[in-house]
């Protein structure tokens, strides 16, 4: 995948700015030949806290994993652990990716004190098609970036290399 | 017929498209026609009674159609529904 230095400059920005909480947003481009090329990033508010109803649909719907935990241990974090965009958020900014001529190719998210790798619970609600930029946070700074795609059994993640276009 | 949008993401259940056409008067008939016309997008959106994944929403236009009539939500020829599941993770 491709990214604009901007759109990685507009995620290192929202991911130091939301520090010590997970913060997240969507990756809006053109998919060229397979490849997600990443124009630009849209910071969206994190609704695992702010609907509960729509994080009890979603726990409701995990636990396909070989590591998976129970919806209980899953939702024992807040939003210094976990994300969640709401279904109404993706439809909007899908439709106003269209009228841009663009589409929604992925999410980013943080990791605040923790590596930039995929969690079980990354795995466990992720799905195929999309491109995922962990930023991991270490005391209020970004100190990586790193982008993943959920292989299309779900079974497990694989790094994309990301190339940053000035 | 109504219009079907889904995320890119998906589209490649659906033989690579993103928005299209299929026949029913109500979001449940639309749901059907998509299970019978794109089997593995069905079987990502859909439970095998045809209902939709608890964390995928159904929308008519802008509406949310929990704040319809739910699956027997009428739909138009001039209506769009959108299926999309919520993004989480941590």
């Amino acid at each position: 995948m491709t990214i604009t230095r901007e759109a990685l400059e507009t995620i290192r920005a929202h991911a130091e700015r939301g520090y010590p909480f997970e913060i997240c947003g969507l990756l809006v481009g053109k998919l060229v030949e397979d490849e997600r090329r990443i124009h630009e990033a849209w910071p969206i508010e994190n609704a695992w806290e702010a609907d509960p109803e729509e994080r009890a649909r979603l726990l409701a719907s995990l636990g396909k994993g070989p590591d998976s935990k129970s919806a209980e241990e899953w939702d024992a974090y807040g939003e210094g652990r976990r994300f969640l965009v709401s279904p109404r958020d993706v439809m909007l900014a899908m439709k106003r990716a269209r009228s841009l001529q663009m589409d929604l190719l992925g999410v980013y998210h943080t990791h605040p004190n923790h590596p930039a790798i995929p969690s079980g619970f990354d795995r466990d609600a992720a799905s195929p098609g999309w491109s995922y930029i962990i930023a991991s946070v270490i005391d209020g700074k970004v100190a990586a970036c790193r982008s993943w795609e959920l292989e299309e059994t779900g079974k497990q993640f694989l790094e994309e290399e990301v190339r940053i276009l000035d | 017929m109504p219009r079907v949008e889904i995320p890119p993401g998906l589209a490649t259940f659906a033989g690579g498209q993103q928005e299209f056409e299929l026949p029913g008067a109500t979001v449940q008939e639309v749901l059907r026609a998509l299970n019978e016309q794109f089997p593995e997008l069905g079987s990502h959106l859909l439970r095998p009674d045809g209902s939709l994944r608890s964390y995928v929403n159904a929308y008519v236009n802008d509406a949310d159609i929990r704040s319809l009539a739910q699956l027997p939500t009428p739909v138009a020829s001039s209506d769009t529904l959108t299926l999309v599941p919520s993004i989480a993770g941590g």
